[in-house]
């Protein structure tokens, strides 16, 4: 007994000793890779380079936890992405505040994630229907208010703020560690965990347990459309430009991939936040350590394909079992 | 109460009022815009997308998704492009060998979903990824294909009065009437829309759903190439970052044409109706000159979200009287 | 010469043997009811009959020759044809494609549509059905839809054609209507097996009748010669006996009183009324209405009318979380399906109860692995609370339900069979639980197919027949409940007394 418990628990940190391993085998392989220093009040090293880029892919990859969590879906992410960068682009230009920024790019979020909510819970649509048009309108509503153009937002506050580097960490990795607490804590403190996983472990036994089924799936898409919102800011404010038309294009691939990496069985039921990041970290050690060997992005795009089917297919029979 | 039987059980109905409406307006706003020059141009121009939604049209029907349609028609443009080129392959011959590997990848891509129960869109995500790497790894670059039976067969024509007919829309028109075909009259395409409706049921009247999916997924990928074949007859050149995103066209094509996402229902007619919309959209658009490309996706989307949330609505009304 | 015969059939699924060397058959141009109640092993015959089940061991002989169907292509082409609970159409195809799927007349160019309706058309007409075939099979009411599964059954031309719950979702015009037919086909030679829950339609169809319990053969009888009463007394393994029904009123006034509660089709209007710290039973046989009652009574189902007063107030229900607030809460019959959350832990279930009340408060997981604890303990679940409840065996499965109840503090708890498939000590402890609640001033809807269990525990018990309240009975005997489950007629002021004790 204890060691089937403690089986269990070695396989909760599965994703973990990836990152470690990925980690290792990518400092080994690669020269340079692993070193890191403190430079101008800053750290600077291939491994820091690996968790900033991976923000925008967290961000979207912990919104994504929760809806896959309650057994659905969302393929909008990358839409979001570029419809709040464009969002955020306006609101900040002509010398608006971050904060506005900030509140324009989490409205276009949530609208989205209101309405892949009520698509699936109200009308009843499979989640995959309901956002795979909902991520063709959204591109396009954000072409649309970008104007065709790449919208600029060289010398905003924006970029000011999220340039800011408290404790010498940039800006974006805190607003990680924020989104995570703040996800961790709904889930962990306040019950919405609970509704969620009983909601997307098996829907009918937790409506008759009392559990408000609808609406919690309903806030599920919110809480990603708002997630993706906050992805959209960073991506944005990282290239200077809101670019409506490959902003987060393919990013929802990605945010899969971290979600499955990270143990969240694609079935629901279950919601590993903490694991999702570091499933995208892990994503992004591979990228950033074949790019360094030298090797084209589409190597990359290769091993992602394999690293999908890998582990869905790995995830899937330890979890078969695990019910039987 | 009738009209919405009527509606339920006719879902290419829809299709055509729309189209109709949607025609109507245009008429009346542009001049010329209704004329045979457009349709022909309009066949031509979309008998890309056209191929490949009569795939994607086959594998919703039998209630899958595919998700690598794009990546593959790009990997089989730019195979088609390297074996002209690079190594003086007949294109007939390109042609041929890409379909097939096309089809091949397709029934991998089946088989795992079926072999590992792995939700379609995931191993077709997996897929798109797959392919589209291969497309890079290939030719990094665009490439141009000059070559003088591929130059000939994009520039002849058949000419009909004002109307004309290339190549292209030729080899399209024929293989949404095979596709019409297959799906109506063969044994096959009953298999595929029995699968799609009723897994259970199929399976207890003797046929293997597991092998019909996989024949569909390789069927897919065989359209999808076709189209990327048709890419380099169309533009001269391949790249392998075209065709980014023509899955979610070609579903939502699909969709407007009359298929159910649940699968059972669709047809080969519909779905070509259904890139006819979508290229008459974009006509439209272009026609308007001051709009961007985000109406297009706008107008597309809308109408995707639109005839799926319909078909639910009138089917809870039929339903219900 | 027997049509179909089964010999020592065998076959065990982990943990239960589902059917114990049965011995079955047919004769040609007979109607063969199959009865038994929930887990006596008639469906699991139904399915080896029809390919959907391998036997372990034993002989299936269709028209003297000993066949062994894998599936149930095969099991047509073995001569088994077979007519399912659920419609087997495919509901986008017209009613000529489901009628010929897989035998569609082709022509070098395809199928030959116009063949094909013509061939259908004839096999309907055969059937006395005057049908457009061209129409999608979803258009047609249910009834026809059945309707058309025989034909194309019988299209095949089988020796044997097997019927499992054909009527369960048919309207009573329909069941006429498919009676009318199986004599047809039974004047015709041919041998049919009626697997079924109602007994009315049993005696109304059958010629003969197969009773089986406890996965074997109790005894076949020849439907003109026997009663109800029999069948149901070999069902439920027990003597019905004649013992008079005492009249006792029970005390405690109503806090729940729930009239006309209903839901079209599948219960008829049914009144009941609960006192403080009551147990009140509910008997019926399957197919009578006893979970659609209880499934109604806390909203689970929609389309269910009713009008409920707890404590004199009117309320309105209409979901079960809705019910829960009002303190009704349901132990489901299935608890895999719509019971528990398997993939989620001990502790996790049992919180589930609490939330509600808890709102989003803030919550601690020590203070849910407490509250897991303490019913562990309460309750004797043998698991630790962070064990997957998947990997818990029925009883204790069974145990976290009622955990998962108590937690949400309720003042009725409606249990659906919440022993089946629970061993033997794990019962009794169950019921300990039941009677140790209601002693506590909990009221308790107990339903369960063990009469002895319900008498035992619940001084009121109603009894439900062919969706509608038979009566009502105060310490009854298991012989009581037997008879009025079977359809012995109360004397009227039994009935009288039984509705009316506490209405006013």
């Amino acid at each position: 007994m204890a060691s089937e418990r403690f089986r269990a628990k070695l396989a909760s940190y599965t994703p973990l000793f990836v990152l470690i391993g990925a980690w290792l085998l990518a400092a080994v392989a690669t020269p340079h890779f692993a070193e890191l220093e403190w430079r101008d009040g800053r750290l600077v090293g291939a491994t820091f380079d690996v968790c900033v880029r991976a923000v925008p892919v967290m961000l979207v990859a912990l919104g994504l936890t929760l809806v896959i969590a309650g057994g659905g879906i969302d393929l909008s992410v990358g839409s979001v992405v570029a419809f709040a960068g464009v969002g955020a682009a306006l609101a900040s230009g002509d010398g608006g505040s971050a904060f506005a920024a900030f509140g324009a790019a989490l409205a276009c979020g949530v609208l989205v994630g209101a309405v892949n909510g009520g698509l699936v819970v109200g009308l009843g649509l499979a989640p995959i229907v309901a956002t795979l048009a909902t991520m063709i309108v959204v591109r396009g509503v954000a072409q649309l208010c970008a104007g065709g153009v790449i919208v600029p937002i060289d010398r905003s506050a924006l970029v000011a703020t999220l340039g800011a580097k408290p404790l010498g960490l940039p800006a974006s990795l805190v607003l990680v560690a924020a989104l995570f607490a703040l996800f961790a804590t709904l889930k962990r403190r306040f019950g919405f965990g609970l509704y969620l996983e009983a909601s997307g472990d098996n829907p009918r036994a937790a409506r008759l347990a009392g559990v408000p089924v609808g609406r919690v799936l309903f806030a599920t898409y919110v809480a990603c459309g708002g997630a993706s919102a906050l992805a959209g800011v960073v991506a944005a404010s990282e290239i200077r430009a809101a670019d409506a038309a490959s902003a987060g294009l393919y990013l929802e691939l990605d945010a899969i991939l971290a979600v499955v990496i990270g143990g969240t069985p694609l079935s629901g039921g279950r919601a590993r936040l903490l694991a999702t990041l570091v499933g995208a970290l892990v994503l992004q050690i591979l990228a950033t350590a074949l790019l360094m060997h030298g090797l084209a992005p589409h190597v990359a795009l290769f091993v992602k394909g394999a690293v999908v089917l890998l582990a869905s297919a790995l995830a899937r029979p330890s979890w078969g079992r695990a019910i039987a | 109460m009738k009209v919405a039987r009527f509606l339920a059980e006719r879902p290419l109905a829809l299709t055509l009022v729309v189209f109709g409406l949607f025609a109507a307006f245009a008429g009346a706003r542009y001049d010329g815009i209704l004329s045979w020059r457009v349709l022909a141009n309009l066949i031509e121009d979309d008998a890309e997308l056209g191929l490949a939604a009569l795939g994607a049209t086959f594998v919703l029907i039998g209630g899958g998704l595919d998700l690598s349609i794009g990546a593959v028609c790009a990997c089989s443009g730019v195979l088609v492009a390297t074996l002209v080129t690079g190594h003086g392959v007949e294109p007939a011959l390109a042609f041929g060998c890409v379909t097939a590997v096309g089809a091949a990848f397709g029934a991998f891509q089946g088989w795992v979903i079926e072999r590992a129960a792995l939700p379609p869109f995931l191993v077709t995500l997996a897929g798109l990824f797959l392919a589209r790497s291969a497309a890079l790894a290939l030719a990094p670059e665009s490439i141009a294909v000059d070559h003088p039976t591929l130059a000939a067969l994009g520039d002849a024509r058949l000419e009909l009065g004002d109307f004309s007919f290339g190549v292209l829309g030729g080899a399209w028109l024929l293989a949404t009437l095979g596709g019409a075909w297959l799906l109506a009259l063969s044994r096959f395409g009953r298999a595929v829309r029995a699968v799609g409706g009723n897994p259970r049921a199929a399976a207890n009247f003797g046929l293997r759903p597991a092998r019909v999916r996989i024949a569909l997924y390789a069927l897919s990928a065989g359209c999808a190439a076709l189209a990327g074949a048709a890419h380099v007859v169309y533009g001269g050149s391949a790249s392998a970052i075209a065709a980014n995103g023509m899955e979610l066209d070609a579903i939502a094509a699909a969709v407007i044409g009359g298929t159910a996402l649940s699968g059972g229902v669709g047809s080969a007619f519909g779905t070509a109706l259904g890139v006819l919309l979508f290229g008459f959209i974009q006509t439209v658009i272009l026609f308007e000159g001051t709009l961007g490309a985000g109406w297009t996706r706008i107008a597309v989307g809308a109408l995707f979200l639109g005839f799926v949330a319909a078909r639910r609505l009138i089917e809870r009304w039929a339903r219900a009287t | 010469m027997n049509a179909l015969e089964l010999a020592r059939i065998t076959k065990s699924f982990p943990g239960v043997r589902a059917l114990d060397g049965v011995d079955f058959e047919v004769r040609a141009g007979e109607i063969h009811a199959l009865v038994g109640q929930n887990g006596a092993g008639k469906s699991t015959l139904a399915k080896v009959l029809t390919g959907l089940e391998r036997p372990d061991s034993g002989e299936l002989r269709v028209g003297g020759r000993v066949v062994e169907p894998r599936d149930p292509r095969d099991a047509l082409a073995c001569g088994l044809g077979a007519v399912h609970q659920e419609v087997d159409l495919v509901p986008e195809f017209s009613l000529a494609e489901n009628l010929l799927l897989g035998r569609e007349p082709r022509r070098w160019w395809g199928i030959e549509r116009r063949e094909l309706e013509a061939r259908a058309r004839a096999a309907l007409a055969e059937f006395g059905l005057d049908l457009d075939v061209r129409r999608p099979a979803k258009s047609v009411p249910l009834g026809v839809q059945q309707l058309v599964c025989i034909a194309r059954a019988i299209a095949e031309r089988p020796h044997v054609l097997v019927y499992d719950e054909p009527t369960a979702s048919l309207e009573e015009r329909e069941v006429e209507r498919l009676f009318a037919e199986m004599r047809r086909l039974a004047a015709s030679g041919l041998a049919q097996v009626f697997v079924a829950h109602s007994l009315e339609q049993v005696f109304a169809i059958a010629d003969r009748i197969t009773v089986l319990r406890d996965g074997r053969r109790v005894g076949t009888f020849e439907a003109a010669a026997t009663t109800p009463h029999a069948i149901v007394e070999a069902m439920l393994g027990g003597a019905l006996g004649a013992a008079p029904v005492r009249r006792v009123a029970t005390d405690a006034a109503a806090w729940l009183d729930v009239r006309a509660l209903r839901r079209a089709g599948a219960l008829e209007p049914v009144d009941l009324t609960v006192a403080r710290g009551e147990v009140l039973g509910l008997v019926g046989l399957v197919g009578s209405g006893r979970t659609e009652l209880a499934r109604a009574l806390v909203g689970a189902n929609d389309g269910v009318h009713g009008e409920w007063r707890v404590d004199g107030r009117a309320v309105r229900i209409g979901s079960p979380r809705e019910a829960a607030a009002f303190g009704l809460v349901l132990s489901p019959e299935d608890r895999k399906v719509d019971g528990l959350c398997l993939g989620l832990t001990v502790r996790e279930n049992i919180a589930l109860g609490a939330q509600r009340r808890a709102r989003f408060a803030l919550q601690s997981r020590r203070a849910e692995a407490e509250l897991a604890e303490r019913w562990i303990r309460a309750l004797g679940i043998a698991a630790r609370p962070e064990q997957r409840v998947g990997t818990l065996s029925g009883g204790n499965q069974q145990k976290v339900i009622l955990a998962r109840l108590f937690a949400a503090e309720p003042r009725l708890v409606v249990l659906d069979e919440p022993t089946r498939g629970v061993d033997v000590g794990a019962k009794s402890q169950l019921e300990a639980r039941i009677a140790e609640c209601a002693e506590r001033g909990l009221s308790v809807l107990f339903i369960s197919s063990e009469l002895d269990e319900v008498v035992r525990r619940a001084r009121r018990v109603l009894v439900l027949r062919e969706r509608r309240l038979a009566g009502e009975l105060v310490d009854a005997t298991t012989s009581d409940l037997r008879r009025m489950m079977a359809g012995a007629e109360a004397s009227p002021d039994e009935t009288a007394r039984g509705r009316g004790a506490h209405g006013e």
